[in-house]
Formats: structure tokens, sequence, C-alpha cells
């Protein structure tokens, strides 16, 4: 009886540890294991705990987002959709770096790189770009009108790669966000990748990471608002992306 | 229909949920900034169908919630900073001083108005694992260790928080019922 008594307090404090989100990831994956081995503790925590877990997530003060969250992102989402015309028509290939942490005195939450928009994006610049439509310091033309619609933008030289240049491009009017595309670079190999960086004053922050094909070209979406920034570098860094940079800086633009 | 590339309707779901995952998140992480990078986050990744809703499983409100908690405790414990501090005022902060919108008329039904004063109501070292737990992203063990309490009474503490939330949420229920019955 004692011991029964004893699993039942156990796997009823397990249970509200693991709706709570307060398991360790062994102790989770014991306790799920034994959800499926006993339907009565699983139906337990799905009618009995979890609602009431459910119900705190609104229990929250609420606060009005920024009315620029909206216009973001569906302008993101209108670009995903763009760009996925784009991409259909397109055969080139852009990584993105994964998502990093945000903190201390470097980096941001990143959008999920492994996702659609931001080589979507990179794509659509690319497709843009390749047509011929950067020029004048800006993207213009059908393709773009949509993607990035009338964009401030910057180019970028060579540092050390000789004949290198590039643009970056901001997208909604510079609210957050920003495409680059750069041409003249070594095409990636072995997993080696372009990485942009944004430096403020004397801190340069980690940002999007992207391949150069073998037309020596390559593009690629930076979520982070590069507006305030005093330059964006590029430095070919090791697959995934640096934290630092450890190699040269290609090319600069000076904002 | 977002899951088909309907940005009207992507619109609308976006409209509908704003505000409950802009607080949520928000409550976890803090920071204004950070907030709206989870939120618009969550809604992309919706928007790309890499989260695939369950209509079975629970409302959308919800699923979203779900995400947006997951994302927002992710962002927080890559940051780092502030963990330990409580954001905001705690969920048990009363909303009755705000006018309720068509969004916040839907987060403020019968239950989340019953689990919020239900939370007030818990004993200090109830609230605060909750709040560890489950706004904060600590674990069990990473609690005791915070509140210097064996493990075994931080489990327990749980325990306890959720029975009695669960409790007054069906009491609410009941009465719901019961008012509906005699009307």
């Amino acid at each position: 009886m004692n011991d029964a008594h004893d699993s039942q307090a156990e796997w009823r404090d397990s249970a509200a540890a693991f709706v709570l989100g307060a398991l360790d990831p062994l102790e989770e994956q014991a306790f799920r294991r034994r959800m499926m081995r006993d339907p009565a503790i699983a139906a337990y925590v799905e009618r009995e705990l979890q609602p009431v877990a459910d119900e705190l997530l609104q229990a929250v003060e609420p606060i009005e987002p920024p009315a620029s969250l909206s216009r973001s992102l569906i302008a993101a989402a209108q670009a995903d959709l763009d760009a996925r015309e784009v991409l259909d028509r397109s055969s080139a290939h852009v990584t993105s770096r994964p998502p990093r942490p945000r903190g201390g005195s470097r980096g941001w939450l990143g959008l999920d790189g492994r996702l659609g928009l931001k080589p979507a994006i990179a794509m659509a610049a690319l497709a843009v770009a390749l047509a011929g439509s950067f020029a004048l310091g800006r993207i213009a033309g059908d393709d773009a009108g949509q993607v990035v619609p009338q964009a401030p933008s910057v180019a970028f030289e060579g540092v050390t790669a000789n004949g290198a240049s590039g643009r970056a491009s901001l997208l909604e009017g510079g609210e957050r966000g920003a495409v680059i595309y750069v041409r003249g670079l070594s095409p990636s190999r072995g997993g080696d990748v372009y990485q942009l960086w944004i430096a403020r004053g004397r801190r340069v922050y980690p940002s999007t990471v992207f391949a150069v094909g073998r037309d020596r070209s390559g593009a690629s979406y930076v979520p982070e608002d590069v507006i305030g920034a005093d330059a964006l570098m590029i430095t070919r860094e090791p697959a995934g992306g640096s934290d630092q940079p450890t190699g040269d800086v290609l090319v600069k633009a000076e904002i | 229909m977002v899951q088909r590339g309907d940005l009207a309707a992507f619109e609308l779901v976006y409209e509908r949920h704003k505000r409950a995952a802009y607080s949520l998140a928000y409550r976890i992480v803090g920071s204004r900034a950070v907030a709206e990078d989870v939120v618009q986050e969550v809604f992309l990744s919706v928007w790309r169908s890499k989260e695939r809703y369950d209509a079975r499983r629970a409302s959308v409100r919800t699923w979203l919630l779900r995400i947006v908690r997951w994302r927002a405790i992710d962002a927080l414990r890559a940051g780092s900073h502030a963990r330990n501090e409580v954001h905001g005022d705690g969920v048990a902060e009363s909303v009755e001083s705000r006018e309720a919108g068509p969004d916040e008329a839907v987060v403020r039904g019968d239950e989340a108005a019953a689990v919020r004063t239900a939370v007030k109501w818990l004993p200090t070292d109830q609230r605060q694992v909750v709040e560890l737990a489950y706004f904060r992203g600590f674990s069990q063990s990473e609690i005791a260790e915070i509140v210097d309490a064996p493990l075994g009474t931080v489990k327990g503490r749980m325990r306890l928080a959720l029975d009695k939330l669960r409790t007054s949420l069906d009491d609410t229920v009941a009465e719901r019922e019961a008012e509906e019955v005699t009307e």
C-alpha cells in the first residue's frame, strides 16, 4: 500500500514538473516513456494538468505589441511568398547559420537560418541581382518590387579580396533586416562559409552566413537591424559561422 | 489557410493572437526587442509551415502560446541575462484597469481570470517554483539550488501548486455551468 502510494506521489510530482517544463532532459524522456506505458498517467497529464499550464500562458499582463512588428512580419511573409516564386526559377544555393545565442556584448536572436525565409529572400535578391537590377543604389525592377521595395542600400568594396564588390539593401525602408549580395569572391569549399559582420562602434556582431557559388557570387538575408551600424564586413569562416571573425575582412561597406 | 500560403489568413491569425503572444514573450524575456524577435520568429515559423498545427490537441491560441513559451525560454537561456529576474508584475497581475479589445476578450476567459486569481492566492513558495520553472525555464534541480530547498520539496511544491490551480479552474467551470443551468 505504501509502495503504491509512494509510487503515485512520485509520478504525480513528475507529472507536475513535466507540464511546467522543469524535468531535466533525461527525466523528461523517462517520464514520456512512462506515459506511453501507462495511459492513465498520460490521461492525467493531458486532461488534468496540461490545461492548467496552458491557462497560465494566458494569465499574463497583456501588452500591446508595436505596430512595426506587424508591418515587418507581414512584409517578411509577403517577401517569402514572392521569393518562393523566384526560387522556383532558380537553382543556386544559399546557406544560413543556425540560430545564435543572444545576449552579452554580441549576437542577436537570429531567425532560424535553416528555414525558408532567409534563403528565400536571399535567393530572391540573388536572382534579382543576377538579372541586373542592382543599380543606382537601389534594387529596382518588377521582380524586386515587393521583395525589396525601393530600399536604400550601401556598396561593398574589396578590402583583401581585390575586385570583389556587392551591395546591402535594407528591407522595408530600413525598419529591420537587409539583403546582401556580393560577387567576385572565391567559391565556398569544404563547408566554409562567408559571414557578415556588423560593426557598431568598437564592437563587431556576427550575422548571417552564406555560400558563394561557382559564379563567384552569393546572397543572403540579414535579419538584424543594420540601422545605426557603422559598417558591414564579410569574412570567410568555418562551417556554421563564427562568433568572432577568424578570417580577413574581404569586403566592407561603410555606412 | 496559413499553411497554404494565404497571406490574408496569416495576417488575421497574427492580429487575433498578437497581443497574447507578445505579452507572453515579454513576460518571459523581459525585453521588448527580444520579445519582438521571439514573436516574429514564431509567426514566421508558422507561416513557413514548420510548426504544424493539430486541431485535435489544442486551440490555435494555446498552440501558438506553447511555441512562444518554448522560443522565449530558448532566448532567455541563450541570453542568460536577467533569467532570475521577474519581469512585469507576475502572472497574477490584475488587468482589470485595462479596456479589453476583441483580441483580449478571447484571452480573458473565465478560466484565465480564475487562474490569475488562483495564482495570486498560492503560497509564495509554490508561486515561486511555478515562476522559476514555467516562466524562467529552470529545471527542478536548478530550482532546488536557487531556493535552497531539497529537490523533493520543490517537486512537492510544484505538484501542490498545480493541484490548487486545477481545483480553482474546475470550480470556475462548475460555477459557470451551474449559472447556465439556472439561467
